[in-house]
C-alpha cells in the first residue's frame, strides 16, 4: 500500500529525514513517535506533497504509483488524506464548500458522480452527529474562529467524508483536553476499515490508549530506530527518548 | 484669451481647456450657485491638471485625461447594471440627465437636484458645494461649475427610510468621449436614518464622470452609504465623497472600485461634533492596465470621536493601486479613537501599489492605530486547500476571493454583498469554478 524507501529531505538548508524506511499495509494503523525535531511532522509534510520540503533521496511508492511526483491535489484525489497539526483558518471560504468541492474532486477521479447540494448534505450530517459537530460549523470560514479542539475535530470531520485510503493524522491530539480527546479518537476509530491505512504521528502516547495502533515506531534524527507493538509506546512513557536516541547513536 | 491658453496646455497657470469652458457655458441656476461655479472654475483653473510634482497626486497620472476632450451628450438608454433581489426606490441617469425614476418615498425630500434648485430649496444654497471643499480638491470644483442634475435627499427630523435608496449614473455611449458630472446632497435631519446606494455603471465608449457626493448628517443621524464603481474599462472616474457629521451621527461608508481605466476617489470625513462615528470599509479589484487611486482623509475635530477604516485592494496584470489614509487629530480631540489598515494581494509581478498611511495628531489622550501591508497569497492556506484535492488556480483564486471578501462582509445588506461578490468573483481567474463557492 505505502512504501518508503530511504526517504532523505530538507527544510531549507536543514536535512531532516535521513534514510526513512516504513512498509504500511492494507487496514494497518502504525504510529509514529519520537522527540521533537525527530523529523515527524516533516514525514507527514513530505507524504502530502508540503511544498517547502525538499526530497533530497529515496523513494515513495503509493498503491504502485510514485507518489513523490504527484503534486498535493492528485494525492488527495488519489485517496490520501493529512489531518494538519494546525490547521489553516480560512475566512471567506465557506467550509461545507471546501467539503463539498473536495468530496466532489475525489468522486470526479474515481469517476464516480458528483453529489448536488442536497446529497452532500445527507452525508455530511451523519458525520457532523459522529463528531459531535454542531450545525453552525458549516457556513462559518474553514476554521475560521474554531477553537483548537474544534479544529481537530473538523479535520476529522473532513476525513470522515473524504474517505482516504490513507490517513497521515500529524499530532493530532496536540492542544487537546481529554474530553476532546475522546471525541477525535472515537471518530477514528470509527473510520477504520480493511482497505484504509492510517499513519499516526505522536508525541506522547496517551493518544494511543484511544487508537490503538497496529505497530509502533520510533523516529530519531529523521530515521526509524526501533518497531515495535503497542508495548513500545508505554516503554517509551516510562523511559522517555533518551536511551534511544542514544542507542541510535550508537549504532 | 483663454482658447488660447488652451492650446499650451503643458504650460502651468490658469487656463482652461476649450471643452470646459463650452461645458461651463451651457448650465444654469441661480445666482448663488453662478458664483459658486464661477468660484469652482476659478479653483480649477489655478490648479490645472495635476502633475507629478502635486504631492496629492504623485502615482496618479492624468496624462490620458488632460489631453482628450469631453462633451455632455444626450442621454442615451444605456443598460442598467441589475443587483439581484434588490427591490427599492431608484433614480437612474444617463450622461447626467434623469431617465428614471421610481417608488420614491413620501415625506422625505427625494428630487432631481435641477428641481430642487428651481425651487430655491434651501438645502442647496446651503450646501451644495460647501461639504466638499473646492481648495482641497479641484476636480469637485469644477463638477460644481459643470453638473447639470443630480438628486437632493433631504430627510427630516427622526425620519427612517425604511428601504435603501439606489442611485445609478451611467456615462458613455457615444462616439466621442461624453462628459458627466453626477452629483448627490444629502441632508439627515436629527436622529434620521437612511441607506444610500450609489451605482456607477458601464456603458462602452469613453467618458468622464466627475462625481461628487456631500453628505451632512445632523445629530444622532445615520447614514449607511454604498459606492460601488463598475463603470467600463475606457472609463475615467474622478470621485469626491465629503461628509459632516454632527454629534453622535454615524456614516458607514462602502466602496468598491472595480471599473473604469483610471479611478480616484477621496472620501473626506469631518467629524465634527462630539461622539460622531465612521467606518470606511474599501476595496479595489484590478487588473490589465487598471489604475485605482483611494484617497481617504478624517478629520478629528473634537473630543469623542472614532473612525475604523479597512481598505484592500487586489492587483493583476499590470495595474497600478494607490492608497493614501490621512488621519488628523485637531488640538482638544481627546478621547479620539482611529483605526486604519490598509492590505494588498500582487498577483502579478508587475503590478504595483503604493500606499501610505498619514497621522497627524494634536491632541492628548487618543487611540490610533494603523498598518499597511503589501503581499502574496498565504502559502500555508494554498497547501492546505490542495491537500483536500482543491487543484492549484482554483486553490489561489479562492483564497485571493477570501480576501477581498473579509471587507465585503461588512455590507450588512445582503443583495449589494451578493452583488459585490460576483463582480469580484467575476474579475478572478476561474471565476466559474470558485463561484459555488461564495
Amino acid at each position: 500500500m505505502l512504501s518508503i524507501n530511504n526517504l532523505c529531505a530538507r527544510a531549507g538548508d536543514r536535512d531532516i529525514l535521513k534514510g526513512l524506511n516504513l512498509a504500511v499495509g492494507p487496514g494497518e494503523v502504525h504510529a509514529i513517535m519520537g522527540p521533537n525535531g525527530s523529523g515527524k511532522s516533516t514525514l507527514a509534510g513530505v507524504l502530502a506533497g508540503r511544498p517547502d520540503l525538499e526530497v533530497t533521496g529515496g523513494s515513495v511508492t503509493y498503491h504502485g504509483h510514485d507518489l513523490l511526483q504527484m503534486n498535493p491535489e492528485e494525492r488527495a484525489r488519489q485517496g490520501l488524506f493529512l489531518a494538519f497539526q494546525y490547521p489553516v483558518e480560512i475566512p471567506g471560504v465557506n467550509n461545507v464548500y471546501l467539503l463539498k468541492a473536495a468530496l466532489n474532486a475525489i468522486r470526479k477521479h474515481r469517476g464516480e458522480a458528483e453529489l448536488d447540494a442536497f446529497e452532500f448534505l445527507a452525508i455530511i450530517k451523519d458525520k457532523m452527529k459522529l463528531m459531535e459537530m454542531g450545525d453552525s460549523f458549516l457556513n462559518r470560514g474553514v476554521n475560521e474562529g474554531f477553537s483548537g479542539g474544534e479544529k481537530k475535530r473538523n479535520e476529522i470531520l473532513q476525513m470522515a467524508v473524504l474517505e482516504p485510503s490513507l490517513a497521515v493524522l500529524d499530532e493530532t491530539d496536540s492542544g487537546l483536553d481529554i474530553d476532546a480527546l475522546k471525541v477525535v479518537a472515537n471518530g477514528v476509530n470509527s473510520l477504520r476499515a480493511p482497505d484504509r491505512s492510517m499513519v499516526v504521528v505522536t508525541h506522547y502516547q496517551r493518544l494511543l490508549d484511544y487508537i490503538v495502533p497496529d505497530f509502533v515506531h520510533v523516529l530519531s534524527d529523521g530515521r526509524i530506530v526501533r518497531t515495535g507493538g503497542r508495548e513500545l509506546a508505554l516503554e517509551l512513557e516510562e523511559r522517555g527518548y533518551d536511551w534511544l536516541r542514544d542507542g541510535a547513536d550508537a549504532a | 484669451m483663454r482658447t488660447a491658453a488652451a492650446k499650451q496646455s503643458s504650460a502651468p497657470g490658469p487656463w482652461l481647456p476649450e471643452w470646459v469652458e463650452t461645458a461651463a457655458a451651457a448650465v444654469t441656476g441661480p445666482d448663488w450657485l453662478a458664483e459658486r461655479r464661477h468660484a469652482g472654475l476659478e479653483y480649477f483653473a489655478a490648479a490645472g491638471f495635476p502633475t507629478r510634482r502635486d504631492e496629492d497626486w504623485k502615482y496618479t497620472d492624468l496624462k490620458l485625461v488632460a489631453r482628450r476632450a469631453f462633451s455632455a451628450h444626450p442621454a442615451q438608454s444605456l443598460a442598467v447594471p441589475a443587483i439581484d433581489a434588490l427591490e427599492c426606490p431608484a433614480m437612474v441617469f444617463a450622461n447626467g440627465r434623469l431617465v428614471e425614476s421610481r417608488g420614491l418615498p413620501a415625506g422625505a425630500v427625494v428630487l432631481p437636484l435641477s428641481e430642487a434648485l428651481a425651487a430655491g430649496h434651501p438645502a442647496c444654497r446651503e450646501l451644495l458645494g460647501r461639504i466638499a471643499d473646492p481648495s482641497r480638491h479641484r476636480f469637485a470644483a469644477l463638477a460644481t461649475a459643470l453638473f447639470g442634475d443630480g438628486v437632493l435627499l433631504d430627510l427630516p427630523d427622526g425620519m427612517a427610510l425604511d428601504a435603501p435608496l439606489r442611485l445609478v449614473f451611467l456615462a458613455g455611449g457615444a462616439e466621442t468621449p461624453t462628459l458627466a458630472c453626477p452629483r448627490v446632497l444629502v441632508r439627515a435631519g436629527a436622529r434620521s436614518r437612511a441607506t444610500i446606494i450609489e451605482q456607477y455603471g458601464a456603458a462602452p465608449g469613453e467618458a468622464l464622470s466627475l462625481a461628487v457626493t456631500e453628505l451632512a448628517l445632523g445629530p444622532g443621524a445615520r447614514i449607511d452609504h454604498y459606492r460601488l464603481q463598475e463603470e467600463s474599462g475606457e472609463a475615467f472616474h474622478l470621485g469626491v465623497l465629503a461628509a459632516k457629521l454632527d454629534c453622535d451621527a454615524t456614516l458607514v461608508s462602502h466602496n468598491l472600485s472595480v471599473g473604469a481605466r483610471i479611478a480616484r476617489l477621496d472620501l473626506d470625513v469631518e467629524l465634527a461634533g462630539a461622539g460622531s462615528r465612521v467606518e470606511m470599509n474599501g476595496l479595489y479589484v484590478v487588473r490589465d492596465r487598471q489604475h485605482a487611486d483611494s484617497h481617504t482623509r478624517v478629520d478629528h475635530a473634537v473630543p469623542r470621536t472614532t473612525s475604523d477604516e479597512l481598505y484592500r485592494g487586489v492587483l493583476a496584470g499590470k495595474s497600478r493601486a494607490v492608497f493614501n489614509g490621512k488621519a488628523i487629530v485637531h488640538p482638544g480631540a481627546a478621547g479620539t479613537d482611529a483605526r486604519q489598515a490598509n492590505a494588498n494581494l500582487l498577483l502579478s509581478p508587475e503590478a504595483e501599489v503604493d500606499t501610505k498611511p498619514e497621522l497627524e495628531i494634536y491632541a492628548d489622550d487618543v487611540k490610533c492605530a494603523h498598518g499597511a501591508t503589501t503581499g502574496q497569497l498565504d502559502t500555508a492556506a494554498l497547501f492546505y486547500l490542495r491537500s483536500r484535492g482543491i487543484d492549484e488556480e482554483t486553490a489561489k483564486s479562492l483564497l485571493t476571493f477570501a480576501f477581498a471578501d473579509t471587507v465585503l462582509a461588512r455590507m450588512d445588506l445582503v443583495p449589494l454583498r451578493r452583488h459585490a461578490e460576483h463582480l469580484v468573483v467575476g474579475r478572478l481567474p476561474d471565476a466559474d469554478r470558485i463561484r459555488e463557492f461564495t
